[in-house]
Formats: structure tokens, C-alpha cells, sequence
């Protein structure tokens, strides 16, 4: 008997897929920092629209995976996401049954996260208004490395996580190999790839919306493209067909109290 | 061949040890806060006593383990002691060993980042424009065990791939207050409550408020019992007089050399 597989996606709006607006609701004219981009991109249509049509679910059809399961979520930083993976897949049972894949977008290395009020909270420079964040920020003597590490820490964590639950894994960065070569060097992993867009060969320009500055469904298509060239590269099995997919998006806050009453 | 048995221990000042001060250097009336009690705090000759005479050795011994490593760090917040774990142990051969690793839990507020290549430690209740900016917005104690129970989640997974056996234990009540029973799982098996915390009378050193070493004492013992009960194959050891012990710090954090 085939195992069911499901891909796992994790990551920050990249993986969201924060810029595939629906632009029959959405004004051309919208801009990131406008008063009211928070009620467009907060909108269910937009929302379904993002999780539908970003690289996850292009990832999962063009491999042939069963399921997808996003976790990722705007904002979220590499801790955040880790804390959302304990939550919804560690010890999940609906997917005890399934041979996991994992594909994880790394977010921009300054962020970080603490529990609040039972849920996952993320900071990050985006937010540098707030105290937290600047306090964090101003201790970062080595500004480029401190993050790095913290990033690295992470990264250790998420691999041994993989390894001890026999999970396989792809990791994906949106930097440069110059400037995330210490990473690299560091980390030594052959899973690890920089190569899901390389910003100096393509005119990013109609890869990218105005409205959010991320990736709008070509760009979102391309990136889908050479991460699946990527993966295969380090596994020719890795295609299947299939023709019944199914998809899920969890990027959700996960209620403990919930859980435990 | 029988596996030689290795103890890793983590934790805080509980574990690294202080409180066993060396008498014949530190003056008795000294005590927490006075302007020299840092000098104190770092002699070498009392640093040295906290790492021998704290419970992780007396546990090892008692227990007839071969070895002890301590990680226990005076303000070590469970993030910073994990990231020790990685940068010390993860990469360690540790075949030959048979390995358990005893982590007694923080105080769960502590938080940690790397500052300048180092690991920096926090507390929640430090004057640091940062931990008062960290506790404006975190100040829950459900969300501070809920930050701690991700970290032991990721040491668990770690430590079953590496087939070490993790316990982990409190020296306190933090726990009781929360309505999030998130604990109960198999690597808490022995969470003391405050009511059986009860330490005997002249257990605490006046200096600093941890305990003496009749204090490590009465720890040790507790820990190899709740050892014992766990693990059926450590019942029958003998104890030992001298054991093979090392303390790891920080210090082996290397600090990074900013991108060229």
C-alpha cells in the first residue's frame, strides 16, 4: 500500500502568501503603510486567496503530495514558527498515519517570540515602535551576527526536531549565498538552499505587487518551480502522481486553554 | 561491553552550585548585594567549590555514575541553557556512554538572546530596559510555562535521538498556580511541590539564600530517589567516593566575526 504524504510549509508572509490579492475586492491603488491595508489583507477573501495560491499548495500539486499543511503566518520569526510546529504537528495524531515532508521558508533572522496570552506572539523590527523591540534591537552590538546565531540555534533545533521524528526536510532561504554565507558555513546542511529566488537573475519586477512589496502569483509560481528543481535534485523519488489533493492552512492561533479543558 | 554512565546536568545558580562558599576566603557577615559580593561570587577558589560540592557530583556519585558534566549556570534562563546543550553536547560522541541528563527547570520567566557572540541571560525581574520592556508585555504565568514547555518539548526530541535520558525537576512552586496542567508528561517525573520542599532546618546559606552543601545534600538525595524510581537500572549501583566531573560555561560561545 502507497503511505499518504503530506508536505508541511513553514515560514513567514512569504509562506502565508501574503500578495496573491484578490483584486476584485482589493483597490489597485492599496499600499502596505495606507490606514486601511489591515482591513484588505485581514478580509476573508484575500486570506483564502493567499493560502490558496501561494508556493505551498504549488509545491504540494506539483510533487504530488496528498496534503499540505501550512503553518505559515505574517510576521513570525523562526522561533514563532518553531513554537506553532510543536503545537500543531509534534505530537498531532491526524498525521500519524502520513510520511511528513517538511518545507520551510526561514523568515528574516531579527525576529523573535514569546508566549502571550496562551498564544504565539512575534516581534521583529516591523514592529519597532514598540519597546520590546527596541530594547532588542539597541542591545545588538554585532547586529549581523547576534541574529544569525539566534537564527542558528533555531535552525539546530528544527533539524534534530526532523531527525528524531524521521521527517524530511527542505530548508529555503529568500538571502543571498554572499550574505548568508556564515549561515551556511555553519549550519552545513545539504537540505539547506538559498536558491528558491535568485533576485540578480530575474526582473523581479512583475514578480513582485506594489501593494506589498512580496511575491504576486508569478513570483509565488517561479519560487514553487525552484524549490521543486531543488528538491529533486536531492531526491529524484520525491515526485509522485496523484491527482487528489487537499490542503490546509494553520497559521492560526492554537488555544491551549482550549486543548486542555 | 558495559557502557560507561555519563550525567548531564542543567539548570541554574541551584545547579552550578552556589551557596557552597569557601569559608576560609569569604567573610561570614558577607551577603547578597553588598558592594564585594560579586568579587566573592567569582573567586576562583568559590567558583571552584559551588562546581564540586553542588548536587549534580553528590547525584553522580551517589548514583555511581562514572561522569558528571554540569551545565548549571548562576541566572541561566531554560532557552540559554538549551542553547548551551547545543553548542556544548549536540555534537559530542556520546556512544560510549550510557547518558541521562537532569535539567532542573529555572525559574520560568528567564529569557535569553545572544548579545555580541555570547549567550546573554535574562530576568524578567532584572532593572534592564530590556527585561522591563519583556515584562510590560509578558507578566502571565501561563505564558512563561507555556515559553518553558517549548524548550523541554525540543530538548525531549533531542535527547531521544541521542538516547540520553532526560528528567527534568523544580525547586519551587511555579507550577501551581497555573491552570495549564502542561507538565504532567514523562519527562517531569519528579516536579517538587512546595509542601514536600520543606528543606531541614540550617540548610540555607545566609549569604546568598541558596542552599548550603547540607542543603545539596538533602537535594541529592532526593533526586537519587526519584531516580531510583524511575530508572529500575540504577537501583542496584553502588555509590562511589570520586567521580570524573567537569563544569562547562559560556565562555565556549565563540564570538562570530561580523560578515566581511
Amino acid at each position: 500500500m502507497n503511505e499518504k504524504r503530506l508536505l508541511i510549509t513553514m515560514g513567514c508572509s512569504f509562506t502565508e502568501g501574503v500578495g496573491c490579492w484578490d483584486m476584485e475586492i482589493t483597490p489597485e491603488t492599496l499600499r502596505a503603510n495606507d490606514r486601511n491595508y489591515h482591513f484588505y489583507s485581514n478580509s476573508e477573501q484575500n486570506k483564502k486567496r493567499f493560502h490558496e495560491f501561494g508556493w505551498p499548495n504549488r509545491v504540494g500539486k506539483k510533487l504530488g503530495f496528498d496534503k499540505v499543511v501550512n503553518i505559515g503566518r505574517q510576521g513570525d520569526g523562526i522561533s514563532s514558527q518553531l513554537k506553532r510546529f510543536t503545537e500543531r504537528i509534534l505530537d498531532n495524531n491526524q498525521y500519524k498515519d502520513y510520511k511528513i515532508t517538511i518545507v520551510f521558508l526561514l523568515p528574516e533572522p531579527a525576529r523573535f517570540s514569546f508566549y502571550f496570552d496562551n498564544k504565539i506572539k512575534s516581534f521583529g523590527p516591523y514592529n519597532s515602535h514598540m519597546g520590546i523591540v527596541r530594547e532588542y534591537l539597541f542591545n545588538l552590538k554585532n547586529s549581523e551576527g547576534d541574529p544569525f546565531l539566534e537564527q542558528l540555534f533555531y535552525l539546530k533545533l528544527f533539524r534534530e526536531m526532523c531527525k528524531s521524528r524521521e521527517y524530511d526536510y527542505y530548508l529555503f532561504n529568500l538571502y543571498t549565498d554572499e550574505f548568508n554565507e556564515w549561515i551556511i558555513n555553519h549550519f552545513n546542511d545539504e537540505r539547506y538552499s538559498t536558491r528558491c529566488i535568485d533576485f540578480a537573475h530575474y526582473d523581479t519586477d512583475h514578480l513582485m505587487n506594489l501593494i506589498c512589496g512580496h511575491f504576486n502569483e508569478d513570483g509565488y509560481e517561479l519560487v514553487s518551480e525552484n524549490m521543486c528543481k531543488f528538491m529533486l535534485s536531492k531526491d529524484k523519488n520525491i515526485k509522485k502522481d496523484n491527482k487528489n489533493f487537499e490542503w490546509e492552512w494553520l497559521g492560526d492561533d492554537y488555544s491551549w486553554k482550549e486543548k486542555l479543558e | 561491553m558495559k557502557k560507561k554512565r555519563l550525567l548531564i546536568t542543567m539548570g541554574c545558580s541551584f545547579t552550578e552550585g552556589v551557596g557552597c562558599w569557601d569559608m576560609s576566603i569569604t567573610p561570614p557577615t558577607l551577603r547578597a548585594g553588598d558592594e564585594n559580593y560579586e568579587k566573592y561570587l567569582k573567586h576562583p577558589s568559590n567558583v571552584k567549590r559551588f562546581h564540586e560540592f553542588g548536587w549534580p557530583n553528590r547525584v553522580g556519585k551517589k548514583l555511581g555514575f562514572d561522569r558528571v558534566i554540569n551545565l548549571g549556570k548562576g541566572g541561566g534562563s531554560t532557552s540559554g541553557q538549551l542553547k548551551k546543550f547545543v553548542n556544548r553536547i549536540l555534537n559530542k560522541n556520546l556512544m560510549d556512554y550510557e547518558t541521562y541528563l537532569i535539567f532542573q527547570l529555572p525559574e520560568p520567566s528567564r529569557f535569553s538572546f545572544y548579545k555580541d557572540g555570547m549567550v546573554w541571560d535574562l530576568m524578567a525581574s532584572e532593572k534592564h530596559p530590556f527585561a522591563l520592556e519583556y515584562s510590560k508585555n509578558i507578566y502571565k504565568l501561563n505564558d512563561f510555562l507555556l515559553e518553558q514547555n517549548f524548550y523541554v518539548t525540543v530538548l525531549n526530541e533531542m535527547c531521544k535521538r541521542k538516547s540520553i535520558k532526560l528528567s527534568t525537576f523544580r525547586l519551587s512552586n511555579w507550577c501551581e498556580d497555573s491552570d495549564i496542567k502542561i507538565f504532567d508528561r514523562e519527562y517531569h517525573p519528579f516536579y517538587i511541590k512546595r509542601k514536600n520542599y520543606i528543606m531541614p532546618k540550617g540548610t540555607t546559606s545566609p549569604i546568598c539564600n541558596h542552599h548550603n552543601e547540607d542543603g545539596y545534600e538533602w537535594v541529592s538525595n532526593m533526586v537519587r530517589d526519584n531516580m531510583n524510581r524511575r530508572y529500575a537500572e540504577l537501583r542496584d549501583l553502588k555509590e562511589v567516593d570520586n567521580i570524573e566531573w567537569e563544569y562547562m560555561d559560556y565562555m565556549y560561545n565563540k564570538r562570530i566575526e561580523p560578515r566581511p
